[in-house]
């Protein structure tokens, strides 16, 4: 089913512009809905993630300007992508990825972690948050900063892997074995090479 | 400047979890483009931050109740179908999955090639990932596995090791010899502190050096013996076959190159090179168990004695002190020595509990 293999994927590529899941979302969901509309139309030969991707950037960046939230400049810099990766479920990497998640959310103070597991895992804003703790919208903020500030430090170590993560479930095989490959041979592995003659 | 960086990072944050203001963004925006270090941080932040939510998204979002909720938009009718000469069969979403995809079936055909060249490509993918995280584990292994520092003491006897290398190493009492459990990188490299006897093993491409306090024998596969302890913190280096380079540590230009009989001693100060021909023939007797004695006096000879069968021999009266002996011992017991020092010089042995006393009238002319 086109809607289950898309949707996740989707919603990580709308999220990467509009910073909001639950506006994420809504726009993938009336994507979805207007491809239906559409669907007597739609040219059957051309790759139907293209349309997705197209469509749902467009509502993105029509949310983000009606909400007063549009940097042009900002979107470059964070250099999102065009299209959606089609998420796939359960890849070693994934799952590395999710234990070193899981175990520097442990690291975080119980406050923090609290105030971050509600905004993230309950969707709750900071205000929303600021009323249930009884706390300052401040101290959300500080927390907030702080824990994201936290897992920049620990995936920071796994860097290579991530960007490594990123480049399978982006690029099509070809691509990734004879550029992106090569690449991290050659900046990577100079300096695990290093380490040994480094104290030796 | 602490109170800053919490500012910036406060503002990043805010903006990637939605929670920016129109000021913010614009803020923020002028701050990124003023260096590009803060684009840097703000990259990483936003690096992070993706991750975060993809892993998270993956298992938050749950597919049937978007789908019920995508199937409720599109079951109140808000939707025109549009006809087309293609006589596509229309479905409503409120039909079960399974009617959906027979009515769907040539558009499923339509993917099923693609599926299996995409398992193998996932294989792929899924396997090089395997192999490149076992590199740096790898080299992390490498690292953590380096070589550990070995000690060799004698204590109260003369010891014999063999090094990594097939060196040996005979410790005269109460030396230490450090070394490494592998023999790593360009040299080979211990630290001796008292009296060593080595038989380097030979290998030009990894000299074999001995640190004993500042000074330094390098060697290229001979038979030597150092002696890091003689009196004021001297230190003694005596060749027997092969050749050594000996300097200080901190000036490796100023060396000397000792040759079989020779012998080179070192100051505790670092600054003199004494090179001299070897003149004492018993310098490893303490090894070998062979004593020359060439018309050397008692107190010498006592001397030599406690050296070698580690037990203290002492000359109690002055008048045999200088007597004179001439014999070559070879691998005999100390009583035996003594016995014959006995006959010789006409002396009374004594055992004290810890060593052995001589006693003696003096010696005649002429012995």
């Amino acid at each position: 089913m086109l809607f289950r293999s898309h949707f996740k994927g989707l919603c990580v590529f709308a999220i990467g512009y509009v910073k909001d899941e639950e506006a994420a979302r809504e726009i993938v969901q009336d994507t979805f809905v207007s491809l239906w509309e559409k669907r007597l139309t739609i040219d059957p030969s051309r790759p139907v993630k293209n349309y997705l991707s197209t469509t749902v950037r467009n509502k993105c960046l029509n949310y983000l300007r009606d909400h007063k939230k549009f940097s042009r400049d900002l979107l470059e810099i964070e250099n999102l992508s065009d299209e959606m990766t089609v998420y796939q479920p359960d890849t070693l990497v994934e799952l590395e990825l999710r234990e070193r998640i899981d175990h520097a959310m442990d690291e975080l103070p119980e406050k923090c972690r609290e105030i971050f597991y509600l905004s993230r895992h309950q969707n709750m804003k900071y205000l929303e948050i600021a009323d249930k703790l009884q706390i300052s919208v401040k101290t959300v903020e500080t927390q907030m900063s702080k824990a994201l500030q936290h897992m920049r430090i620990r995936l920071s170590e796994y860097l290579p892997m991530i960007i490594l993560a990123f480049a399978l479930i982006r690029f099509p095989a070809r691509i990734f074995f004879s550029t992106l490959l090569p690449c991290y041979l050659v900046t990577l592995l100079p300096c695990y090479l290093f380490i040994p003659y480094a104290s030796g | 400047m602490e109170i800053k960086n919490t500012y910036y990072n406060d503002l990043i944050t805010r903006y990637f979890y939605g929670e920016a203001t129109p000021d913010d963004i614009v803020e923020l925006e002028h701050w990124v483009k003023a260096d590009p270090a803060n684009a840097t941080l703000f990259n990483e932040f936003q690096k992070t931050w993706k991750t975060v939510e993809q892993i998270r998204i993956g298992s938050s979002v749950d597919i049937d109740l978007e789908w019920n909720h995508l199937a409720s938009k599109l079951g109140n009718g808000k939707y025109e179908p549009k006809r087309s000469q293609t006589g596509m069969t229309v479905t409503h979403p409120s039909m079960t999955e399974d009617q959906s995809k027979i009515v769907h079936g040539s558009a499923e055909l339509r993917f099923a090639p693609v599926r299996t060249s995409k398992i193998i490509s996932y294989a792929l993918r899924i396997a090089a990932v395997s192999l490149l995280l076992l590199i740096p584990a790898f080299f992390l292994y490498q690292n953590f596995n380096r070589p550990t520092e070995q000690h060799l003491a004698s204590g109260k006897e003369i010891s014999v090791h063999t090094l990594p290398d097939g060196t040996r190493v005979t410790l005269y009492a109460n030396a230490t010899l450090t070394y490494p459990s592998r023999f790593d990188g360009p040299f080979r490299k211990v630290a001796l502190k008292g009296e060593g006897w080595f038989e380097v093993a030979h290998n030009k491409k990894q000299p074999f050096i001995i640190a004993a306090g500042n000074v330094r024998v390098r060697v290229v596969g001979t038979s030597f013996s150092v002696n890091t302890q003689t009196v004021q913190d001297t230190k003694e280096i005596i060749l027997t076959s092969g050749m050594v380079r000996v300097y200080y540590e901190n000036n490796p230009q100023k060396m000397a190159l000792l040759l079989p009989g020779e012998k080179a001693e070192l100051s505790g100060k670092g600054e003199e090179i004494t090179k001299t021909a070897n003149e004492d023939v018993n310098f490893l007797a303490w090894k070998t168990r062979h004593l020359v004695f060439n018309n050397t006096p008692l107190s010498e000879v006592a001397d030599v004695l406690t050296k070698v069968y580690l037990t203290r021999i002492r000359v109690y009266d002055d008048q045999i002190k200088d007597c004179r002996i001439t014999a070559t011992f070879d691998k005999q017991s100390l009583e035996s020595v003594l016995n014959v020092l006995k006959a010789t010089l006409d002396l009374r042995v004594h055992y004290n509990g810890a060593g052995f006393d001589l006693y003696g009238n003096g010696c005649r002319q002429g012995q």
